[in-house]
């Protein structure tokens, strides 16, 4: 279970909201709201990727324990009520604390930051294969444009297959339209896997510095010119965003951008930038904390809160079409006379569209 | 590069590649829906062309006898004079339709296109075995060599739509790539219903990926007159992908649909291997070579026909069968929707309220269900940040009217709806004890509901 998990508020975030909720009046033996409420200021205190902020948020819950706040609402209900205070405080998003017994003996026995190398071989997410891997749709669209609907990063350990399968598909394309807005996020080296196929440099693009509180850690986050299959080098690349547009998600989009291989088109991102884990609490409860946060290497700085920037603001609904459309005005300029009356046609139909 | 701008003419260019490409001499194409226009004026000697078609049919077509009642009606028509006065593509158009009407034959075309004359010419376009020309390719691979589309619809079913059947050799990265997309689907729809036609290696490449292994099956047979010989067509014992020689298979046809998809279609069908759904196909079962003629003249002439090992025939001038009648235009969500029910038949407990949210919702878009306006209007009304508006017969949902975000719902009983293009959601109106709308709930498949009481009296 020690998968660093680059998420907010879905997947295996929401699996605690739906645990929770189904727990009501659950107890669990010897253990009170106070032990619970520490169990979390403590995970905040040694955890937390901003340590000001998690002292601020420690003390802040601490007295609303001291007046009461938790008093009256059973032990097995109460995950719901500090997920919020906590999001609330911190302004951090991706906060999730829950009853689940299962997962919390998981990760008794096998708790996050004990060592990548000393874990077994991850299983595939059972949820993977079955959503395609998060591959949702590749597409040739008119003027030799191809998209890619791409709707969750699950592991990069069981996606390599799935990963060459679409790029070779889209690898002719005159641009590459990516299609983030329902994308909530996953598997952080899922990222820089994906993005591995937009460079052709022979060696490593570093991408960004992440920085993890939990192991101390500075690590290097680059793409890897060994993955198999073809790249997509020079094509242009629209990554089609908006409001559902999560954490690893953005990441892709964020670092694409800063290394000038992508333009952002649609609306504000939800702003989500770090990355943690699912640590235990006390018996059976579990919590989702950020430990990690990066650093792209082009800018120096992240989303978190504000969201990827933005080339093309537009209306999200309307923002593939748009980015169609860049793409197609991209291809007129490539100069090839016997293309140019069917991308002006289609230029004009696209627009046509827009302004419906 | 004037052979690109032919590309939008169905088929046109990929009956070219065809040909040049055509190695095993065969190739079944969709007839060309067109000609180059702007060479309409050219003078033509009508008698020369006639009689390099008449010469070609004559040694080359399928069926010697209907190449002589082909060649006569030909000599008939130029003694009367009945190609006098027509330009270029009108002399073409006319002896195509004299050709079909005595043959009865879809495949025959006769067409002006100078630039695959002069390929077809030339020492490169005579010598039959090489490749596909370079700008043939570049021009399919702009197509994805066919591969318009593939997705993963909602209940883990794979889309394939496949617009031709390319050059087996230089597409073939791309329709390994396609199957590997596809590979962990639980059903998957390959889409034929724009689809004209092309390489019968290209169908056995992707027939190989629904069978086993071993034994080998044998898809399908094509005798060519001109070499009296037959190929015939196994699937694949080896390829680098994984199989999916179980999982259930549904081809989506139309009238368009011919030649190459015809014999994708028809051989699965023969080995029942695959659910037809859609309309009858054109019926075009002999592959054939482009030819040249004359004067920048071309012809597709058909020089072998398919036979079939299990049904010993073939769909020429019948179409493919179709299990599943619909209109063309439904065939996907008609296909979708069997697809989910065969896999609700069999599933495992924990994933039928899963599917049967699925089906519910692919049933409510193939199939409406209408409400009377007045039981609409009264659903209509502010529920807090939940609005529901009556606009032409319809209901309209938003849950932020300030910023917009109106969508159209879809009814699936008197009183529970669809939010378009909102998965895993219904929404439901709830009266209260003296049969007032009081609420609405929204049911989300995960298990969680909210609730809206009525805030507009």
């Amino acid at each position: 279970m020690s998968t660093k998990v680059f998420a907010r508020d879905r997947g295996r975030a929401s699996v605690f909201v739906v645990a929770a909720a189904l727990s009501l009046g659950t107890t669990a033996s010897g253990q009170d709201h106070a032990d619970l409420v520490h169990s979390v200021t403590d995970m905040l205190r040694t955890r937390y990727v901003l340590p000001e902020r998690a002292e601020r948020a420690a003390l802040e819950l601490e007295r609303r324990l001291e007046e009461g706040a938790y008093e009256g609402i059973a032990l097995g209900e109460i995950g719901p009520a500090l997920q919020r205070d906590l999001r609330e405080i911190t302004e951090d998003k991706h906060f999730a604390v829950a009853y689940h017994p299962g997962m919390y003996r998981d990760l008794r026995a096998n708790p996050p930051g004990a060592g990548e190398t000393e874990q077994p071989a991850a299983s595939p997410d059972p949820r993977a294969a079955r959503a395609n891997l998060g591959f949702t749709r590749v597409e040739r669209l008119e003027g030799n444009v191809g998209l890619l609907r791409y709707d969750e990063f699950f592991s990069a350990t069981h996606s390599g297959e799935k990963t060459r399968a679409a790029v070779e598909l889209l690898a002719d394309c005159d641009a590459v339209v990516i299609d983030l807005r329902a994308n909530w996020g996953g598997d952080a080296a899922m990222v820089a896997l994906l993005a591995s196929y937009f460079f052709d440099a022979p060696e490593p693009v570093l991408l960004a510095t992440a920085h993890d509180r939990l192991t101390g850690e500075t690590t290097r986050v680059e793409t890897d010119p060994g993955a198999p299959g073809r790249r997509i080098a020079s094509a242009p690349v629209f990554c089609v965003v908006g409001a559902n547009t999560r954490s690893a998600a953005e990441a892709l989009a964020y670092f694409l951008r800063s290394q000038g291989r992508a333009t952002t088109v649609g609306a504000r991102t939800s702003g989500g930038a770090h990355a943690g884990y699912i640590f235990p609490l006390i018996e059976n409860f579990v919590m989702f904390c950020p430990t990690s946060r990066r650093e792209d290497a082009v800018t120096g700085g992240d989303w978190e809160g504000e969201g990827v920037p933005i080339d093309v603001e537009c209306d999200e609904d309307g923002a593939a079409t748009r980015a169609h459309l860049l793409a197609v005005e991209h291809a007129m300029t490539l100069g090839r006379e016997e293309d140019q009356q069917s991308l002006r046609d289609l230029a004009d139909a696209l627009r046509d569209a827009l302004d419906e | 590069m004037q052979m690109r701008g032919r590309a939008t003419v169905g088929g046109v260019a990929l009956a070219g590649m065809l040909l040049l490409g055509a190695g095993t001499g065969s190739a079944l194409a969709q007839p060309a829906r067109g000609a180059a226009r702007d060479a309409g004026d050219l003078v033509v000697d009508a008698e020369a062309l006639v009689g390099t078609v008449r010469e070609a049919v004559v040694e080359n077509y399928v069926f010697p006898d209907v190449a002589e009642r082909c060649a006569a009606r030909l000599e008939e028509r130029l003694g009367s004079g009945g190609y006098g006065g027509l330009d270029a593509i009108g002399l073409a158009q006319a002896i195509t339709a004299d050709l079909r009407d005595v043959s009865n034959d879809l495949h025959f075309s006769v067409r002006l296109d100078p630039n695959a004359f002069a390929f077809l010419t030339s020492a490169e376009g005579e010598e039959h075995d090489g490749p596909p020309p370079n700008m043939i390719l570049r021009q399919n691979a702009a197509s994805n060599f066919g591969f318009k589309r593939v997705e993963h619809l909602a209940g883990n079913i794979g889309y394939l739509k496949l617009n031709m059947f390319s050059d087996d050799q230089a597409a073939a990265p791309t329709a390994h790539a396609a199957m590997a997309f596809l590979a962990n689907c639980d059903a998957v729809i390959i889409d034929l219903r724009q689809n004209g036609g092309g390489s019968p290696g290209m169908v056995q490449l992707i027939s190989s990926y629904f069978f086993p292994a071993t034994p080998p099956t044998h898809l399908n047979s094509l005798y060519f007159r001109p070499t009296d010989t037959t190929e015939e067509y196994f699937t694949f014992e080896e390829l680098p992908g994984k199989r999916m020689a179980d999982t259930p298979l549904f081809l989506l046809t139309s009238g368009y649909t011919f030649s190459a998809a015809e014999e994708f279609a028809y051989n699965l069908y023969a080995r029942e291997r695959a659910t037809i759904v859609g309309e009858v196909t054109g019926g075009g079962a002999h592959p054939g070579d482009m030819f040249p003629l004359v004067n920048g003249f071309t012809m597709f002439l058909p020089t072998g026909r398919a036979i079939n090992p299990i049904t010993g025939t073939n769909w020429e001038g019948k179409g493919v069968p179709v299990d599943v009648e619909c209109a063309a235009p439904r065939a996907l969500e008609r296909a979708h929707l069997m697809a989910l029910e065969g896999l609700l038949e069999t599933a495992e407990e924990w994933r039928r309220e899963d599917l049967e949210w699925t089906v519910a919702a692919t049933r409510a878009e193939l199939d409406p269900l209408k409400l009377d306006p007045a039981l609409l209007r009264e659903y209509a009304g502010d529920y807090g940040e939940r609005v529901i508006e009556f606009r032409e017969g319809e209901l309209w949902y938003t849950r932020n009217a300030a910023s917009g975000g109106w969508r159209r719902m879809i009814a699936i009983s008197e009183d529970s709806f669809l939010i378009e293009g909102v998965p895993g959601f219904r929404l439901g109106v709830e009266r209260d004890g003296t049969g007032r709308v009081a609420g609405v709930r929204g049911h989300y498949q995960q298990g969680r509901e909210d609730y809206n009481a009525r805030e507009d009296g």
